[in-house]
């Protein structure tokens, strides 16, 4: 019997198909999931891998897949590669988690104990949840097969002959979609027992989510796929040690798994050369909010936030001026314009103060209250907390609280030094890092847009709007 | 068992904390290794006995050389680690943690019965913060339909999930969790039903807040006024130590045993050790309306109260004249399995050297010699003890309910079993089902087959081969239905553990059956070899303790196994007269003497037992023809209705003395109350009964009867009755632990052990055979035959019993009837649990609430004797075959 209460389990209901992006951000991330339209604009001289053809209709079918090429990757390394020497592979691309962390795919790999003769897993991350990010969702719809390559590729590394995917409940589509090309899989023995005539089995299970942000966290999600509430798991132990059903688990996004075909193919300087030192290869940037053109940019990661907001996205929608840029989904600092120049990867979102995660770009223009901003952030972080530590869980309902009062004109001036004084009583005390990312959206508009807090508190209202009551 | 596990353990490292370097086993959480050098980490959601949550973020401590702070909690210890447990930024992180805690909180202390044991309250002397910087709506839940003893106060739960998992993972039942999300989360149960275990009431003490607390005990005063007494529970054999919280004598609360902290007793939110809710709930009947307080005399007339001297002397008048007229043979005694060791040692000197006769036994509940023949073997051949589960690595129940009979013991088997400590086997035509869940393996037979099963066990590891044979293998799973592997898996965890102990509920063995299981068991043990003991269970609190002080036919007090120098001895402490040394009677054969008239007068301490006999109307029958019957006893029953004399004694909380429970530990009972208006202490009424007939018994206070019953015993118990109270030296236990092993007492944990020889003698006094009436209970076993179930029952500690029963708290705990159904027959019946079914038996129909369980074996249903009227006592010797229907639309 499944608990409605609960997190993560429980009784899915696709007619609520509401989308948390529009909930959380409403007109500022408009577009967002109306994927890349124009994916190439002609800035960019990159082909894409993953949006390939991505404004097809319907899904590209197996024999598709295979006449371009695909699963090509996947015979390679069962003919002729070890498994120990497609970790050494992918290690050496420098392949970084596209989830948020950006943990080296490789390396998290050899984390798994030697010399374990038990069953062990990979799951697939496809909960999609931060706000502003869309990026896994395509890749889901229309290229099902790079995903199910990449995850038969990364099976044959670790050994794993079951790996689940686990898709936001509200992916309707790509869980069809998934489901479809998992059957023609099997049929065309790509997946099952013996797989390409080689000594190599793998099912794939898809699994939906039910409705929780939590959930995208690994230890939570392993934990929802059990058929139990999804709370985070203390770690240590990590899932590659102790994951899915107690057994050595790789967790990888849906990105990171889609990338590794083509790691195989073109191999791992190629895909190094895309990008710098410590970031490479290739990403995808969901771009939202005052565009002119939002959507998904797939693009090298030496690319910076002007090419991505202006040339691929085309400018500030009726051009009007920039006023903040929340870089990586919204658990990251907002940056200022000053930082248009950074390059989106890893390090050079770091270097500007905030961090990549999930890369989903989140743009806004000088008639956004960054108030409202935050106070629609606490809410999303209020309601999305899991409520199993008490920092987290009674932190992100206090900050909630004072924001919507502040957003109305009914703060305190102290009470801006208490927001980042609960900030800092989370921040890095909380079970799992939902906690520490409720703060940078509160820390960061402080740090920035303080005037605009104090305007909102001494003039008892929200400065960006006309009445007191919206 | 050696296992991984226990062999990484054995490695110590050596890290600091606070500057100060100690060396603890590898493994250790940080924070259980400060607190071995003193440092308390304040924590909420850590506790020894449950799984780490790691959720309430309060014992964050700093480790150098980690960018964050890491909850000391499940960090487990490591070579050169440096621990710091009060920097700045450590107390920083408290203090937010406090405050966060609080920012919700109701703050309503003062009508909070946690108040004064609060950890919230603790906490905050330390880390709280004077003003609040909280200005909002306080987030508030609505009062639930919870537990009919547990109440629950939402608005002040600091969701530590302590309540959630000790029912999962101890009390073993799914029923708490936690519900809705993020801020909005709550404690409750499913369903909005109640915590439905019979350990439930820990999550009281668990609870390290208001939340939860005793609906019992609610507003009746604040902790810091009560009295702590600290006692044991009089209810089974497991021999819980308690501490009841009184005022005025009364019985406010019970609770584990408190722990003395800076000189002061407080109740341990840490405690590992657990009580049942019979122990906890069951203890407030000393001042039920119903109890004896006037001694009365029964001329035939109305009864008028008398004084104690007129009673005593009526008592003793009719007892002298019996013995003049007919002989002391004629004169019986039948005492309580729940009376102290001290009273029934006087009671046993009162038959043998006062009245000069040995027809004195316990066992009044027990319907034929034959049973009571097995019941002196079984406790002459105990000799296991499950308290320090480390050093057994193999326990084998047979047919015993112990959650219903001992339920503590079962707690311990069970958690000892979760943990890989032990291997735990079950075997018998009713296994424990709740321990069924962590057994490594389990058979189930026919209950006329059992005595089968255990010799072909028996045969199995007799033989040389290091594999069973599959021939052996054939005979078990022929009896048992049972599939290859798990026979055999069975059989090598027998042979192969280093240690072991066979537990066996005695109240299920039938009577037709009782000497041969208990032979075969015998057997099996020799079989296993001297690394493997014997445990017999009887639910009684002190049968052990009957056996020990020779309040039984077959037995003289004390260990001694030379029935001429214990004669002697007795003879030598008794004041030099010649005691009789003809047989004695039997309890069963008592009543069969008295109602054949041959038995004329009976004393009768404590009717419990004889209300417990499965045919009242033979009982009945046999008080009836009595010339003089004088009962001591604390609740009127079919029994003080009967009687010529009644004197009111005392109860548990009135009275001090001893009990040994099922495993041989000696525990004291403490005097925390005065016996209600003119009702007397027993051991006094005693003496001036024996002073009446003649005898004046040299004791001057209970001491001396404890130390004459001590000094009988090999070896003595170190301490005496007042040592053994609270304050005593022999109460700072944990401090005067012994483990030389030439020290056969040692000491843990607010128990006194003895080893098992000194309470438990290894042969019994050997009188004539003795012919018996009730013939038709020798005829060999049978099932009827023809179609239906075979029904088996046993009693459960929470049936209608004479005292426990009477608990006004426990009433609304008690299971309503029930019947346990094996699944395969629930299936074909088409019964889920919690269906009502109806029970044909003959002209009998009776309703029951279906539970579906792998308790019963196949083909044979369950049920508990004690909350059902069935005519048993008829089936004493073919176990009744009974149809089961479903009865629709009715759920109870
Ligand atoms: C609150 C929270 C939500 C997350 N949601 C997602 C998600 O929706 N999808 C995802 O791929 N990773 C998500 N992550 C990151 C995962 O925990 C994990 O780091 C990731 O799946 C690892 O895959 P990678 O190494 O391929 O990035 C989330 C993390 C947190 C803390
Ligand atoms: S940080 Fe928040 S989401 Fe993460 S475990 Fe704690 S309460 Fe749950
Ligand atoms: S009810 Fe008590 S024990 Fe249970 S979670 Fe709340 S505070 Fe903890
Ligand atoms: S298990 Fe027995 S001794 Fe322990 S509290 Fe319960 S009834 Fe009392
Ligand atoms: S006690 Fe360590 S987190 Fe609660």
């Amino acid at each position: 019997m499944n608990c409605p209460y609960k997190i993560g389990v429980g009784p899915r209901n696709y007619a609520k198909l509401q989308w948390r992006i529009f909930h959380t951000l409403g007109p500022y991330c408009r577009g967002v999931l109306l994927y890349a339209r124009e994916t190439m604009s002609n800035q960019n001289p990159f082909k894409p891998v993953m949006l390939h053809d991505v404004d097809r209709k319907g899904y590209e079918p197996l024999a598709e897949y295979r006449a371009r090429g695909g699963y090509k990757a996947l015979e390679k390394v069962l003919t002729r590669v070890a498994p120990d020497d497609v970790t050494e592979i992918v290690k050496q691309s420098g392949l970084r988690g596209r989830g948020g962390a950006g943990f080296p795919a490789g390396v998290k790999w050899s984390f798994l104990p030697k010399g374990y003769q038990g069953p062990r897993y990979l799951v697939c991350n496809a909960d999609e949840g931060e706000p502003g990010t869309c990026k896994d969702r395509p890749i889901m719809e229309k290229h099902p097969h790079l995903l199910l390559e990449g995850m038969a590729i990364t099976c044959y590394a670790i050994k794993a002959k079951v790996a689940y995917i686990y898709v936001r409940g509200e992916y309707y589509t790509a869980i069809e979609v998934l489901e479809k090309a998992i059957d023609e899989a099997y049929k065309a023995g790509l997946l099952g027992k013996g797989i390409l005539g080689k000594e190599f089995d793998l099912d794939i299970y898809v699994h939906p989510g039910a409705g929780a942000y939590i959930c995208g966290e690994e230890t939570a999600l392993l934990d929802s796929l059990e058929g139990k509430r999804g709370y985070p798991r203390l770690k240590p132990p990590f899932p590659a040690v102790e994951g899915l059903y107690r057994r050595p688990t790789i967790i990888n996004n849906v990105e990171t798994l889609a990338s590794i075909p083509s790691i195989i193919e073109k191999g791992p300087e190629w895909f190094r050369s895309l990008g710098r030192e410590k970031s490479s290869g290739f990403k995808i940037y969901p771009v939202s909010g005052h565009v002119k053109r939002p959507g998904n940019y797939e693009v090298p990661m030496k690319t910076t936030l002007r090419q991505l907001i202006y040339d691929h996205a085309g400018g500030i929608r009726n051009d009007r001026k920039l006023k903040a840029i929340i870089p990586g989904g919204i658990s990251t600092q907002v940056l200022t314009p000053d930082s248009l120049d950074a390059i989106a990867d890893f390090e050079g979102i770091a270097e500007a103060g905030s961090l990549l995660g999930s890369a989903g770009i989140i743009v806004m223009d000088e008639t956004v209250c960054m108030v409202w901003v935050a106070m629609k952030l606490s809410r999303f972080y209020h309601h999305e907390s899991c409520g199993q530590c008490t920092p987290c869980r009674e932190g992100t309902a206090w900050i909630r609280k004072i924001m919507e009062r502040m957003e109305r004109g009914q703060g305190r001036p102290e009470e801006i030094d208490l927001l980042l004084d609960l900030c800092h009583k989370i921040n890095a005390r909380s079970i799992c890092p939902l906690g520490d990312g409720a703060t940078p959206c509160i820390i960061s508009t402080i740090q920035h847009f303080r005037h605009e807090y104090e305007q909102h508190i001494s003039m008892g209202r929200c400065p960006f709007r006309s009445t007191e009551a919206h | 068992m050696p296992d991984a596990a226990t062999t990484q353990k054995t490695s110590n490292v050596t890290l600091t904390i606070d500057g100060r370097s100690l060396t603890v086993p590898e493994g250790t959480m940080i924070i259980e290794a400060a607190k071995s050098i003193g440092i308390y980490i304040p924590h909420y959601c850590y506790h020894p006995a449950l799984s780490i949550a790691g959720s309430c973020r309060l014992c964050l401590v700093e480790i150098k050389g980690m960018p964050k702070l890491q909850i000391a909690c499940s960090i487990p210890v490591k070579e050169g680690m440096e621990v710091f447990t009060n920097t700045e930024e450590v107390k920083d992180a408290r203090i937010g943690m406090m405050e966060f805690l609080l920012a919700n909180h109701p703050l309503d202390c003062p009508v909070c019965d946690r108040g004064g044991e609060c950890m919230l309250q603790r906490f905050s002397v330390d880390y709280g913060i004077a003003h609040t910087r909280f200005m909002d709506q306080k987030r508030r839940f609505r009062k639930p339909q919870f537990d009919p003893l547990i109440d629950i106060e939402r608005n002040r739960c600091i969701l530590c999930t302590r309540c959630v998992r000790f029912c999962d993972e101890i009390a073993g039942e799914h029923v708490m969790g936690v519900f809705n999300r993020g801020e909005q989360n709550y404690i409750g149960t499913y369903g909005d039903g109640p915590v439905s275990n019979i350990f439930s009431g820990n999550v009281i003490d668990l609870c390290p807040v208001g939340t939860l607390t005793s609906k019992p005990f609610r507003f009746q005063a604040r902790v810091w006024e009560l009295h702590q007494l600290q006692t044991t529970c009089p209810y089974c054999a497991s021999g819980c130590p308690v501490t009841c919280w009184t005022r005025d004598g009364k019985v406010c609360r019970t609770t584990p045993p408190i722990r003395k902290d800076k000189g002061k007793y407080v109740l341990d939110e840490d405690t590992t050790e657990f009580i049942c809710n019979q122990g906890r709930f069951g203890l407030d009947i000393g001042h039920h309306a119903e109890r004896l307080r006037h001694p009365i005399i029964r001329n035939n007339g109305p009864d008028a109260p008398v004084t104690w001297d007129e009673a005593i002397q009526a008592a003793a008048q009719g007892l002298r004249r019996i013995r003049n007229e007919h002989g002391p043979q004629a004169v019986a005694f039948l005492a309580s399995p729940s009376a102290t060791c001290e009273e029934l040692y006087l009671f046993q000197r009162l038959a043998r050297s006062v009245i000069g006769t040995n027809n004195i036994d316990w066992r009044g509940h027990l319907a034929s010699p034959d049973i009571a023949a097995a019941f002196s073997l079984a406790m002459s051949t105990a000799n296991g003890m499950l308290d320090d589960l480390s050093e057994i690595e193999c326990v084998l129940v047979l047919n015993c309910d112990l959650l219903h009979e001992a339920p503590v013991t079962a707690l311990k088997l069970r958690e000892a079993a979760r943990k890989a400590n032990i291997e735990l086997l079950l075997l018998g035509h009713h296994i424990d089902s709740w321990l069924a869940t962590h057994a490594k393996a389990y058979l189930q037979c026919l209950p006329d087959q059992e005595h089968a099963l255990i010799y072909a066990l028996d045969q199995a590891i007799a033989k040389a081969e290091p594999e069973p044979t599959s021939a052996d293998v054939d005979t078990i799973r022929e009896l048992s239905g049972a599939g290859k592997e798990t026979v055999e898996s069975l059989i090598t965890s027998l042979r192969s553990a280093g240690s072991g102990v066979i537990v066996y509920g005695v109240s299920e063995i039938w009577s037709h059956l009782a000497s041969t299981v208990v032979d075969d068991l015998v057997a099996l043990r020799n079989t296993l070899g001297p690394q493997w003991a014997l445990l017999p269970v009887n639910p009684e609190r002190n049968a052990s303790g009957a056996f020990a002080t020779g309040c039984q036919s077959d037995r003289l007090p004390g260990s001694g196994c030379d029935n001429q120098k214990t004669w002697e001895k007795l003879e030598s402490l008794w004041g030099k007269v010649p005691l009789v040394r003809a047989a004695g009677l039997s309890a069963p054969d008592i009543l069969e003497q008295a109602s054949l008239g041959e038995i004329k007068g009976l004393v009768v301490l404590g009717s419990d037992a004889l209300l417990r006999h499965p045919k009242p109307e033979r009982v009945n029958q046999a008080l009836k023809t009595l010339e003089h019957l004088v009962v001591i006893d604390v609740f009127p029953s079919s029994t003080t209705e009967q009687a010529h004399v009644v004197l009111p004694g005392a109860l548990f909380t009135e009275k001090d003395g001893t009990y040994i429970d099922a495993e041989g530990r000696l525990a004291r009972l403490c005097k925390g109350d005065d016996p209600p208006e003119d009702a007397r202490d027993n051991w006094q009424i005693l003496g001036e009964l024996a002073k009446a007939l003649g005898t004046e018994f040299p004791y001057q206070r209970l001491d001396d009867v404890f130390a004459e019953l001590m000094n009988l015993l090999h070896p003595p118990c170190p301490f005496t009755l007042e040592e053994l109270a609270p304050e005593g030296p022999g109460a700072e236990c944990p401090i005067r632990c012994i483990t030389k092993p030439s020290d056969r007492f040692h000491v843990l944990a607010g128990k006194y052990h003895a080893l098992a020889s000194s309470f438990r003698p290894t042969c019994h006094v050997r009188f004539a055979e003795l012919p018996t009436a009730h013939a038709e209970e020798k005829i060999p076993p049978t099932v009827e035959s023809g179609p239906g179930l075979i029904l088996t029952w046993a009693p459960i500690l929470q049936g209608r019993d004479h005292w426990g029963g009477r608990s006004p708290t426990m009433a609304p705990l008690r299971p309503s009837p029930y019947i346990e159904i094996h699944p395969s027959n629930a299936k074909e019946l088409a019964v889920q649990t919690g269906d009502a079914v109806e029970l044909r038996m003959g002209e009998l129909r009776l309703l029951l609430r279906a539970i579906v369980c792998a308790g019963p074996a196949p083909g044979t249903v369950h049920v508990a004797s004690n909350l059902v009227d069935l005519p048993l006592g008829d089936y004493l010797t073919r176990l009744p075959r009974v149809q089961l229907k479903k009865v629709e639309g009715k759920q109870t």
